[in-house]
């Protein structure tokens, strides 16, 4: 039943909104909240309780508490005493095995208390250790507040910047933004009340501030909006927060704050109950009394020694002060006003306890944050908060989590008398709140129980968020950035199985891998390979700076010629390894791999900033394709398509050139990876459909990474991430040629002088396939571990490298490798198992 | 020795057209974009975006000229037309759901979880990502588009 409208309420009367409570259509009015309309409705249990199942009843009304947490529309956890109608909306109980009127699981109130005492999960369902996956199941089926399901909401973030952020929308709040608009613009008032707000100059923003971060970072929550607000002057107008009293029977349904009783009145003009006491909570009287609630009795806690409260089946109905029993079904209590501090808090501000007010209250505010009214301490009062807790019936210090008067007390009693310490044991203001109803109680209940005061004790630190939010929220759209070549739709026509390769999507194969190594063995293969980085270095130093940069030498390299190499650490570690093309006398293009072009470039331009070089290096990763043509047919193909000379005397191995391929500009290079004849063209991005396509039409069999890294392993040749690690340098991977240790200085020279290989990258051939990372044994023992391994039709069976110690490193030396649990025998080859001479691949 | 191999020569759909086909999102790739080393503090250009003072990217219709230009005062000058992929976008409310940064000038900053040059023009903003990116930065801007648009109608 609704009263007579009331000044100022939020209702609309003329727009009548049905939403459902299972079964049941309630109808509300436009300025209701889910919580006000089930109340008209009648309905006084919300929730079960956290840990006992204990039914609740509205609290706070204020959006602040876990007693009102329903699941609306399939969401769950959402405090419907804050959320406004929506017509159509389905809200249902949590929490309950039943449902929240009859929920099966109370029993663990009645019978649990002296089996699920604080920390219980700490100490119970340990043995015996087999039966731990019946105790989980049964816990994950009770533990947790409602069930994430049904479908996924959108989620958005956006970022926003403000000169004055004000967060809350009370009169001061109301009053700073006022006068900071005065000043100029960009002035924005976050507040989460239900009213509206209009300020002359003022963006007013319907949400909740979670945080404050250095750099003036406030996210806020308008719904499924994230608003990440960056404030040059950030003003906390966030008031105080009504605190609960402490005694037993404090959870009953019907005992209320008194910023509770004059929201249901006024606001949405609801008569709370029909007889009332009111202990600590007088500025709810007159709201009370002009509702028609028979005011049994007004009392100031400070002066009782002693309340409890009693009901039935979880509801108010009888309230002891100083032994004198009271006939009621509502109880307003209050313990007086805490600041809001903890944003502050979370800035830097720090917070110290006012024994004049008994509250805490924030001192030393950070540069940038002010605070104003209530917030600040002026004013807030709070009553102690604990009265008659030796009468028989639950205490309850935190109400999210149930935990008791009796719990904390124990855990101080175990040792845990740091505030902090007790807090982690306990849970207490670790709950939906966030503390704001329990942490003053606990303060108080601590100092009682360890003699000390509340200034000693402090408080715990604050820490974002401030009030419960969704994960999704945090986390907002899920986009991940994946590398496409300009290739990529070319593989997907073909039929590719896609694979991530470091931040690419690049084909797996397309179908046939033995298929495709066949081709490239005995006719025309192609593959993409735009995913290298491409580097280009020039400047007047570009060679001194390779020389000094790469362990093998550059200043020799003649203008058209490409050569291998291997970027190593200072501390000669194996990076990163790819080709250096000199294109003219200070012009290098240097290729990377795949994943390497970024870190390579930083490290580029890390080194060169010490030493001040005259040389660039741009990335010019994207802004080329690259596609390997190979096979002993690829110089017959690529002839047609270009005119330039691409004979084996006009372009040699190692040649790079300048040619035209299907009238596309690009530098080639002959090089091979796969061990046989190939050109690796590199050209604009945009042409990349175009020559791939040509080559295709030209007979080129498209081939994948798996076909690629069969047919270099076949050649020995490594792949960096995969055959190598942090602590790879090149003497272990069998590279010794290649570091000119006659050279002045290069990164890594020192440490490649003083290095010790105790290990040996080898090759090896084994009758059965070892999974990648497979240990090499000896004596029962990991010696070693295989890098890669695949069967090979050309190399005539299974192939491999591995880790060995030195002394394994031997042609033809028995080694063992563990394959399903047993060592299986295999031989150390140390020269490549296909084409040992390298004769096709120089063809 | 002229680096022409990246001077784009567009025979193809890139992987950004494809995805901004059937939209109203305008591909802005084709910009010619031109990277100079140096000195470049006294190179003039209407669309500029000095990165450091030996470092800066222009946009401009004509790169090779831009190139020629760039080259002939001492500068080094790279034709990085192909590099990378745009898009042009219209208001600032979905430029805040891709950056956190405030855009009243050219800039580099991440645009969708991705390093992006940002170039406002005509009320709107052109968005670079590297080309191999530009697929991915076309599909959060249709996401994010989709975002507010869902929520107009709401």
């Amino acid at each position: 039943m609704r009263l007579e409208p009331q000044p100022g309420e939020l209702l609309d009367r003329s727009r009548e909104v049905t939403f459902r409570f299972g079964s049941q259509a309630v109808r509300a009015f436009e300025g209701d909240t889910f919580g006000s309309a089930l109340y008209a409705s009648g309905r006084r249990v919300f929730s079960r309780s956290f840990k006992y199942h204990r039914p609740r009843g509205l609290l706070c009304c204020a959006g602040h508490c876990a007693n009102c947490l329903m699941t609306v529309d399939g969401v769950p956890n959402v405090r419907v005493c804050a959320e406004p109608v929506r017509a159509g909306a389905v809200v249902e109980g949590q929490n309950a095995l039943g449902s929240i009127d009859r929920d099966f699981l109370s029993v663990v109130d009645k019978a649990g208390g002296p089996f699920t005492p604080v920390g219980f999960y700490y100490r119970t369902m340990i043995r015996p250790r087999r039966a731990w996956p019946l105790y989980e199941k049964a816990l994950r089926s009770i533990a947790g507040l409602g069930k994430v399901g049904g479908e996924s909401r959108r989620y958005d973030k956006e970022h926003r910047r403000a000169r004055v952020l004000v967060l809350g929308g009370g009169r001061s709040g109301r009053e700073a933004a006022l006068a900071a608009a005065a000043e100029g613009p960009g002035v924005v008032l976050v507040d989460e009340g239900l009213r509206r707000i209009e300020i002359p100059g003022v963006e007013v923003v319907a949400g909740r501030a979670l945080a404050i971060y250095e750099g003036g970072l406030v996210p806020v929550e308008a719904g499924t909006l994230l608003l990440r607000y960056r404030a040059e002057r950030i003003v906390v107008a966030t008031g105080t927060i009504e605190q609960p009293l402490v005694f037993p029977g404090n959870d009953l349904v019907g005992v209320l704050l008194p910023g509770a009783a004059r929201r249901l009145v006024g606001d949405w003009a609801i008569k709370p109950g029909e007889r009332a006491v009111v202990i600590g909570g007088e500025d709810a009287v007159e709201s009370l009394e002009r509702a028609g609630v028979e005011i049994a009795e007004v009392a100031d806690p400070a002066s009782l020694r002693s309340i409890s409260a009693r009901g039935s089946k979880g509801r108010l109905a009888e309230i002891e002060l100083d032994g004198r029993r009271i006939d009621c079904d509502l109880a307003v209590v209050s313990g007086g006003r805490q600041p809001a501090y903890s944003l502050l808090a979370q800035a830097g501000a720090r917070v110290e306890y006012d024994s004049a007010s008994r509250v805490f209250v924030p001192r030393d505010l950070p540069a940038g944050i002010a605070a104003v009214g209530s917030v600040t301490g002026g004013g807030s009062t709070a009553a102690p908060s604990y009265c008659g807790v030796e009468a028989k019936g639950r205490c309850f210090v935190c109400v999210c989590e149930d935990v008791t008067e009796k719990d904390v007390e124990r855990a101080i009693a175990e040792g845990f008398e740091s505030i902090e310490l007790s807090k982690r044991y306990t849970t207490v203001t670790m709950g939906p709140c966030q503390g704001k109803f329990c942490q003053l109680g606990s303060i108080r209940l601590h100092a009682a129980k360890t003699g000390a005061d509340e200034a000693a004790i402090g408080t715990t630190t604050a820490r974002p968020p401030w009030a419960p939010v969704e994960l999704g929220l945090l986390a907002g759209r899920h986009h991940d950035p994946m590398r496409r070549t300009s290739l990529h739709h070319r593989h997907e026509e073909a039929g590719a199985d896609m694979v991530w390769a470091g931040p690419w999507q690049r084909p797996h194969s397309y179908g046939d891998p033995a298929a495709e190594i066949a081709a490239v063995h005995s006719g025309l293969g192609v593959i993409d390979v735009s995913t290298l980085g491409k580097l280009i270095v020039e400047g007047p130093d570009a060679a001194t700076f390779l020389e000094r940069l790469y362990p093998n030498r550059f200043a020799d390299l003649a203008e058209g010629r490409v050569r291998y190499t291997v970027l190593g650490s200072d501390g000669g570690r194996i990076l990163d390894d790819g080709t250096v093309a000199r294109l003219g006398p200070d012009l290098f293009y240097v290729t990377t791999t795949s994943t390497g072009a970024d870190a390579v470039h930083e490290w580029f331009d890390w080194w060169n900033a010490g030493w001040g070089y005259e040389v660039d290096v741009v990335n010019v990763t994207g802004a080329l394709a690259a596609l390997n043509l190979a096979g002993p047919r690829a110089r017959e193909a690529l002839g047609p398509l270009t005119d330039a000379d691409v004979s084996a005397e006009a372009f040699r191995y190692l040649d790079a050139k300048w040619i035209e391929v299907a009238g596309v500009r690009a530098l080639a290079l002959r090089i091979g990876f796969v061990g046989e004849l190939g050109y690796e063209l590199h050209f604009a991005s945009p042409a990349g459909e175009h020559v791939w396509d040509t080559l295709i039409a030209a007979g080129a069999r498209p081939f994948g990474l798996e076909p690629q890294r069969v047919l270099r392993l076949e050649k020995q040749h490594v792949i960096v991430g995969q055959d190598t690690d942090t602590e790879s340098n090149l003497f272990g991977a069998g590279m010794d040629w290649l570091p000119k240790m006659d050279k002045d200085d290069f990164v890594g020279k020192w440490a490649l002088e003083h290095a010790d290989a105790r290990e040996r990258l080898v090759g090896f051939r084994m009758d059965v396939l070892p999974l990648e990372g497979a240990q090499v044994v000896r004596d029962g023992r990991s010696v070693g571990r295989v890098t890669s391994a695949r069967t090979s039709v050309a190399a005539g069976g299974v192939i491999g490298l591995a880790w060995v110690p030195p002394e394994l490193a031997v042609e033809d030396a028995e080694l063992h490798i563990r394959v399903d649990g047993t060592p299986q025998s295999g031989r150390v080859c140390l020269r490549p198992f296909h084409d040992p001479e390298g004769e096709r691949m120089r063809a | 020795m002229s680096l022409g191999f990246l001077s784009p020569a567009a025979h193809a759909v890139s992987p950004l057209q494809r995805a901004l086909a059937g939209t109203d999102l305008v591909d802005v790739s084709d910009t010619g974009k031109v990277e100079l080393r140096g000195d470049v503090a006294a190179f003039e250009a209407a669309r500029i975006l000095r990165l450091t003072p030996r470092r800066a990217i222009v946009l401009t219709d004509d790169p090779e000229g831009c190139v020629d230009d760039a080259r002939a005062v001492g500068l080094r000058a790279y034709d990085l037309t192909a590099a990378f992929a745009g898009i042009r976008v219209e208001g600032d409310e979905l430029l805040r759901r891709l950056t956190e940064v405030e855009v009243t000038a050219p800039i580099a900053a991440p645009v969708a979880d991705v390093p992006a040059l940002i170039f406002p023009r005509d009320g709107g903003y052109e968005l670079y990502v590297a080309q191999e990116l530009g697929h991915h930065l076309a599909l959060v801007v249709l996401d994010l588009q989709a975002g507010l648009d869902m929520r107009d109608r709401a």
